[in-house]
């Protein structure tokens, strides 16, 4: 009786063990990789400045991992603009092409391209990182768009004429458009002069990121205005 | 009646050990995406990376060190910079209204940064690369730690060239550009 209750269970625990050890020799790599995408903007040519990096490494125990020596992990990115008529700025790029699967990576790429005021072009950003072997095993980012603006804007009197509130000042676009740049907070002039007035026709960048909402950049190269009620030449 | 209960109870535990047989292997850590080397034609080559936190929907949980290190990685120039390299930093560094011996000071800052952390890398991946020739795990904790350290001590070093105001202002100007960022959730290997 006790033959029959023991022998199922060594083979129970056989068929486990088989399974764990199964674990134990997969080659597994575990990503903890980063990415930033971000953007400057010089209004004095409408000139847009993106800069895409990525870095960080896969953890994988290769001590049951014989493949592990023939393999080797590369950073890659997308930092691209692609304009109304087509024209395409920047591209994909590649870091490190030969790393150890264990390694750490980094790659970074910077583009600067004149966009024109008004034009809304399609914005692509990506971090990936490929294994010879396996392909891709990790990728973030995706389309965003940016749109070139110049429109006026009225500081905001809310507090007082202008006024500073947690170290910036408040501006709202006169013919909002429902993003990002319809109320910016600015730490810096937006105008030549340096001064802050109370209309301006103001140079922006709207930027609409991948998993919705924007961000708006106001440079410093707007010029002062009498009103409000203008259509803004570039909106 | 023992013995016929005793043989029921056979298959029904075979079945149960069958499917413990065909279970997946364990994964490194909670919530990564393993690929196996040796099982390239069934491994799910995605495109998505569940163990990232995406600062655009919680900046809050992208800790400082990582946001500071992609920031300055950004903001940093080479040793021989441009003028095209300064202005773009210039540009950069806007919203946090350096002044210009304020700029310069951040300018060796970053640069000196970026090269510690650069060879600190070569350093480490030829460590990577030896280990896998012995078909040893390479330490990537001391790396990490090295890699934090440095941040750490960039971070303390502009925070003096500036003064308590302007570090304030850049400190907020880092937390906000945590959204830009995606950072991996920290796991044992960290």
């Amino acid at each position: 009786m006790k033959a029959r209750t023991v022998l199922p269970l060594a083979f129970l625990g056989l068929l486990f063990f088989a399974s764990h050890a199964d674990a134990q020799t997969s080659c597994q790599v575990t990503p903890y990789y980063s990415n930033y995408a971000t953007q400057s903007f010089d209004d004095s040519n409408f000139t847009l400045t993106q800069t895409v990096t990525t870095d960080g490494y896969g953890y994988m125990n290769i001590e049951f991992c014989l493949e592990a020596n023939n393999a080797y992990h590369t950073p890659h990115g997308v930092n691209k603009i692609t304009e109304p008529n087509g024209t395409v700025h920047g591209g994909a790029f590649s870091g490190s092409p030969v790393c150890a699967v264990n390694c750490y990576v980094f790659a970074q790429n910077t583009i600067s391209f004149q966009g024109t005021p008004g034009d809304l072009d399609t914005d692509e950003v990506d971090g990936s990182v490929s294994c010879s072997v396996a392909g891709t095993f990790w990728q973030v980012g995706g389309l965003g768009a940016t749109r070139f603006v110049q429109a006026y804007f009225k500081c905001d009197q809310s507090g007082g004429v202008c006024t500073v509130t947690a170290g910036a000042r408040t501006y709202h676009r006169c013919n909002p458009q429902g993003d990002a740049c319809d109320t910016v907070y600015l730490v810096n002039s937006p105008v030549v002069s340096g001064d802050w007035p109370l209309f301006g026709l103001l140079n922006a960048v709207n930027i609409s990121l991948p998993r919705g909402g924007s961000i708006c950049i106001v440079g410093r190269h707007g010029v002062r205005a009498d009103m409000c009620t203008s259509p803004d030449p570039h909106p | 009646m023992n013995y016929v209960r005793n043989y029921l109870m056979l298959p029904v535990v075979l079945a149960a050990a069958a499917s413990l047989a065909f279970l997946p292997g364990k994964t490194a850590a909670t919530g990564a995406i393993p690929h196996r080397i040796h099982r390239i034609q069934t491994h799910d080559h995605t495109a998505s990376a569940p163990n990232v936190i995406d600062g655009q929907l919680h900046p809050e949980l992208i800790q400082d060190k990582h946001a500071y290190r992609l920031f300055f990685l950004t903001a940093a120039t080479a040793p021989a910079a441009t003028i095209e390299d300064v202005n773009r930093q210039r540009d950069f560094l806007r919203p946090i209204q350096l002044s210009e011996s304020q700029l310069l000071s951040v300018r060796i800052i970053l640069a000196d940064f970026k090269a510690q952390y650069l060879s600190a890398i070569a350093q480490h991946n030829a460590s990577a690369r030896a280990a896998l020739a012995n078909h040893t795990t390479p330490d990537i904790a001391s790396f990490l730690t090295q890699r934090d350290n440095l941040v750490l001590s960039t971070k303390a070093a502009i925070e003096n060239a500036l003064g308590a105001e302007t570090w304030a202002r850049f400190n907020t100007h880092v937390q906000k550009e945590k959204s830009k960022m995606k950072v991996a959730a920290e796991g044992g290997a960290q």
